[in-house]
């Protein structure tokens, strides 16, 4: 037995536990998605479903405000972490304390901060309470766009912790000798930022985008915990979509919609490998 | 002016960690209120506006009694999530660590190409598989048992991608010395690699314990059982009903999250900061 | 390497057909019809399909096979998880029946249904629609498929008590007629509000009057909702305020003692519904019970007046499906269903439907068959009951006014009261607003927005 055919073999029995459970449960389901989605019922009707949910109103609608949601909130969650990280990095020594004020948003679980949310954001809440106090009109947080804002601010929150620290890392692994060389040279922090810093880090910023990306999704649970299966039309989610046209058993429609999700996300990540590999970074 | 700056950084520093554990703090007070406080606190209709109390009028901890000790329904729940999880995380820690090394450090064909694979089916939202999935754990005749919320968790891509980073960092010179040596893959795997991730298998452990702690909606739709519902459903509820005691039941729900990050606060940090190169 | 997995992939595509082809063509010819339920609604659907049971083993050649069994669940929510996942799997119930708490606009959309025009075609069995109520057939037409068969129908009307009217003065004032068949429409109910403080309008509830206010200003075929209009809002708040009266009266006589209670809840005027159609529909099938004739009885001078309604227009005349069924797409029973389709709008088979003894409490509710509507009629017409100093005039104008507005119901609703929508999708809305938790545009708002989506998605 040769040497490669062992590390073939070795490697198959590593992988063994992992792709039996992907197979049956992610892969498999996928495959029964994208078959039911040409069937309605047990005919087959090909590509209709997807005609007629591209003519379907909600969809487009909840299509929009996902594809608004990650447009805008994963650049800003990625900016916000990048910034605080640089500030954190600032500093000579760092106490444990702060670093983990940080995570600990990531720690709790959605379900308890719920109420402090509404006490926040609600209509007679405590940001509208202090808008009054200044003479401005208030917020309805939870039924206009700013519904939206609420979510974003939520998700930036939450995850700004994790982004931060994989950052930091990134940034501690910059050798010092580029950084000294540069400001020897005398650059200007920006330029430092921009034209040293960043391009090092590559690699850590496309793992804090893949990062921002799963919890773009997961996202769903704060919506759905403040506002139930029908928000308004400004936090309709693809999420919500799926979910509602399961409790109305319109399968057809559910497969479809989750297919198209799945591709708009491949295509999403296509394009970012495509410009990893010319950095050629990665792999 | 250095002082200056340095102090001015600092207060700024103070208001940023204020802003992220502004909520967590709030919670804890709010737990400590009996409910006379908390009941006009969470009444919407009002037209006054709320202000946020900092410090109760009166310390008491008898929404923690209620939780414990009368209203035994949300220790059920919590056990639920409790049953979910662990073996959730076990099973994911376990089976990640085994196909990250392949990842990482085996050759074999296909390697990438799958690797973008596991990454597509991790991004994935839940939605996708959630519908389907039902029709195959149907048919596996696991539905309505714990096992429907467990495995779909045990095998999600997720851990492998973050440990696979992680054994990146290990240097290949470590390996080969081993293999030279003539141990076997396995024993590579569990002398060498597994003590120097200890880092990310306590990040992952933690990551998934939150992601299962949290699951909402595969419980909701696999189990027919009510009283199988875990916490993170079943406090959604109370919101409709037992305002007084939402909060203690955040708090002690929160609490094994804590747990685990305290426990693991070094090490999570390390797989991040140790390394020469990415 | 390469074999191995290409191995894998051909067994997972394999894997895959067999999962998801799972239902063979078993032989479906000795399997009953199934129609689930719970276990509390058992007995009631047991006899309200007794008669079609009974005619399958003993009247007819069809046997054992032909007849419809239940399924039983022990709650409405594993009743409706199991129906929908297993009609997702491409089984599930072969009848469902709108008095069930489902989706049914959804479904319609969602093709779980089959058209009946369409699978009596294939079968080859005609029914002459003809000698059924066009009108209220057609409420079952969507998109030009008849995706749903009415069986029986209910008219909206009101019985109220004369002397109470009186007493209170109503007729002097103007606020109502004293005739029959007067429509109440929500701007008299308006101008009774005063009334209803002290007294219960209608044995309603305020929860059932908004569900048909919705229904009202909804169009569920078309997917479009007129809730934004004032009428609509004025509308909103007289509920609302019934609403109020309502909660206000049950706080005071919490305490008090079932004789007192009598006196207080002695509605104002009776019971919109239940009582009178009780009484109508025994009254229908030659039977009642002497207590009930003062009220009917025009010669008796507490004798009730009736009035239409409560109807958005004056011109109005809207019922609704009482009892329908919709056939599973699924189903492979074709020609079974088909029998009992044929048999449910038969003749023989309206009669039995609409009979009191169901215990479903259709007794009251009028059958789409033009022939058995007229037969029911003619038998009420020469029933005569005497009894003490109580004579009934079965020919009385009440009667032949609430005959001739079932007869010219001119559009039949799917629901009465609380459906799946009114509970599941926007019930805590309306329970916020009724409870003065919610302020009105914020409801409307909402309730726009979760209508409009749950209509189209």
């Amino acid at each position: 037995m040769t040497r490669k055919k062992r590390e073939y073999i070795s490697a198959a029995l590593f992988l063994l536990p992992s792709l039996a459970g992907i197979l049956v449960f992610y892969i498999i389901p996928y495959i029964i998605c994208f078959v039911q989605s040409l069937f309605v019922g047990d005919t087959f009707v090909g590509l209709n479903n997807y005609i007629s949910l591209f003519s379907n109103y909600t969809f487009t609608l909840a299509l929009r405000n996902t594809a608004i949601f990650t447009v805008t909130a994963i650049p800003l969650l990625m900016v916000i972490s990048f910034l605080i990280s640089l500030f954190l990095n600032s500093f000579k020594r760092l106490s444990a304390f702060f670093r983990s004020a940080f995570l600990i948003p990531v720690v709790i679980p959605v379900a308890s901060l719920i109420v402090v949310w509404q006490v926040m954001f609600e209509d007679y809440g405590a940001i509208n309470g202090f808008l009054n106090s200044l003479g401005l009109p208030a917020i309805e947080f939870f039924d206009s766009w700013f519904s939206m804002l609420m979510i974003i601010f939520i998700y930036v929150w939450k995850h700004c912790g994790f982004c931060v620290i994989l950052f930091t890392a990134g940034l501690a692994n910059i050798p010092n000798a580029y950084i000294e060389s540069a400001r020897l040279d005398g650059a200007s922090s920006l330029k430092i930022v921009t034209r040293i810093k960043i391009p090092n880090i590559a690699p850590t910023i496309f793992f804090v985008f893949l990062m921002a990306m799963i919890y773009s999704f997961k996202i769903y649970r704060e919506v759905f915990a403040l506002f139930g299966d029908y928000p308004n039309e400004h936090v309709y989610f693809l999420q919500n979509f799926v979910n509602n046209n399961y409790y109305n058993l319109n399968y057809p429609r559910l497969s479809a919609a989750s297919i198209i999700l799945s591709v708009f996300i491949v295509a999403v990540l296509l394009v970012f490998f495509m410009l990893e590999r010319k950095r050629n970074y990665l792999e | 002016m250095q002082k200056i700056k340095t102090f001015i950084k600092y207060i700024f520093l103070i208001i940023l960690a204020l802003l992220f554990l502004f909520p967590l703090i709030y919670m804890l007070i709010c737990s400590l209120m009996p409910s006379e406080e908390i009941a006009p606190m969470l009444d919407f209709s009002t037209e006054t506006y709320k202000s946020i109390k900092l410090i109760p009028d009166t310390f008491t901890l008898e929404q923690f009694y209620q939780v414990f000790f009368r209203r035994s329904q949300y220790l059920l729940k919590f056990w639920n999530s409790v049953i979910i999880t662990f073996p959730t995380v076990i099973g994911q820690v376990v089976v990640s660590s085994l196909a990250a090394f392949a990842f990482a450090k085996l050759k074999f064909p296909f390697r990438d190409k799958l690797f973008f694979v596991y990454i597509v089916l991790l991004i994935l939202p839940l939605q996708v598989t959630l519908v389907p999935n039902y029709i195959v754990l149907d048919n596996l005749k696991l539905l309505n048992s714990f096992l429907s919320v467990i495995l779909p968790g045990t095998f999600s891509a997720f851990g492998i991608c973050l440990l696979r980073q992680c054994i990146k960092y290990i240097p290949d010179s470590s390996i080969e010395a081993a293999r030279i040596d003539g141990a076997s893959y396995f024993k590579i795997f569990t002398n060498i690699i597994l003590p120097q991730i200890r880092g990310g298998l306590i990040t992952l452990a933690l990551l998934c314990f939150i992601d299962s702690w949290n699951a909402v909606e595969q419980p909701l739709i696999y189990f027919n059982d009510r009283a199988m519902y875990p916490l993170s459903i079943g406090l959604a509820d109370i919101g409709n009903s037992d305002y007084g005691i939402i909060f203690a039941c955040g708090v002690m729900f929160m609490i094994p999250p804590m747990l685990i990050y305290l426990y693991g606060e070094r090490d999570i940090e390390s797989p991040f900061t140790t390394s020469d190169k990415l | 390497m390469k074999r191995i997995i290409s191995a894998i992939l051909i067994l997972s595509v394999l894997l895959t057909a067999a999962v998801f082809g799972g239902c063979s063509k078993e032989d479906q010819s000795d399997k009953q019809l199934t129609v689930y339920c719970t276990t509390g609604m058992k007995q009631s659907y047991e006899q309200l399909f007794k008669y079609y049971n009974s005619y399958c083993l003993s009247y007819s050649k069809f046997g054992r096979p032909y007849q419809i069994s239940f399924v039983e669940f022990e709650n409405d929510e594993e009743l409706y998880k199991k129906m929908t996942t297993e009609t997702m799997a491409g089984g599930g119930p072969d009848i469902f029946l709108t008095a069930q708490y489902l989706p049914f606009e959804k479904m319609i959309g969602a093709g779980a249904f089959m058209d009946i025009d369409e699978l009596l075609e294939r079968e080859g069995y005609k029914i002459d629609f003809s000698e059924l109520n066009e009108k209220v057939m057609d409420s079952g037409v969507w998109n030009g498929k008849r995706y749903i068969l009415p069986i029986v129908y209910s008219a909206r009307v009101m019985s109220l008590y004369r002397y109470s009217l009186n007493a209170e003065d109503m007729f002097d004032k103007k606020i109502l007629p004293d005739k029959n068949g007067y429509t109440v429409t929500y701007s008299d109910i308006k101008n009774m509000l005063n009334y209803a403080e002290k007294s219960p309008l209608f044995d309603y509830d305020s929860y059932g009057l908004m569900c048909n206010l919705l229904y009202d200003y909804m169009d569920m075929k078309e997917k479009k909702v007129y809730f934004d209009t004032d009428e609509f809002k004025e509308n909103l708040e007289i509920i609302k305020k019934l609403h109020e009266y309502e909660v206000k009266r049950e706080e005071s006589t919490k305490y008090m003692d079932e004789e007192e209670l009598w006196d207080v809840n002695d509605p104002l005027f009776s019971n919109a519904q239940e009582s009178f159609r009780d009484f109508m529909g025994r009254y229908l099938c030659n039977y009642t019970e002497e207590s009930f004739f003062p009220y009917y009885s025009e010669e008796s001078e507490k004798c009730n007046v009736l009035y239409k309604g409560i109807s958005k227009k004056k011109t109005d005349n809207r019922g609704y499906i009482e009892l329908g069924i919709a056939i599973n797409k699924n189903t492979k029973q074709s020609k079974k269903i088909c029998e009992f389709i044929k048999f449910s709008l038969s003749n023989t088979g309206q009669s039995h439907m609409t009979s009191p003894y169901n215990g479903f409490a259709f007794g009251s509710s009028f059958p789409v068959n033009k022939e058995t509507f007229e037969k029911r009629l003619r038998n009420a017409m020469e029933f005569e009951f005497v009894g003490g100093d109580v004579f009934a005039n079965h020919d009385s104008e009440m009667f032949n006014t609430y005959v001739e507005i079932a007869r010219s119901v001119d559009d039949c609703g799917l629901y009465s009261g609380s459906s799946y929508y009114t509970t599941s999708i926007i019930g805590e809305l309306i329970e916020q607003y009724l409870n003065g938790k919610l302020p009105q545009n914020k409801f409307i708002r909402q309730l726009t927005s979760a209508t409009k989506f749950y209509l189209e998605e």
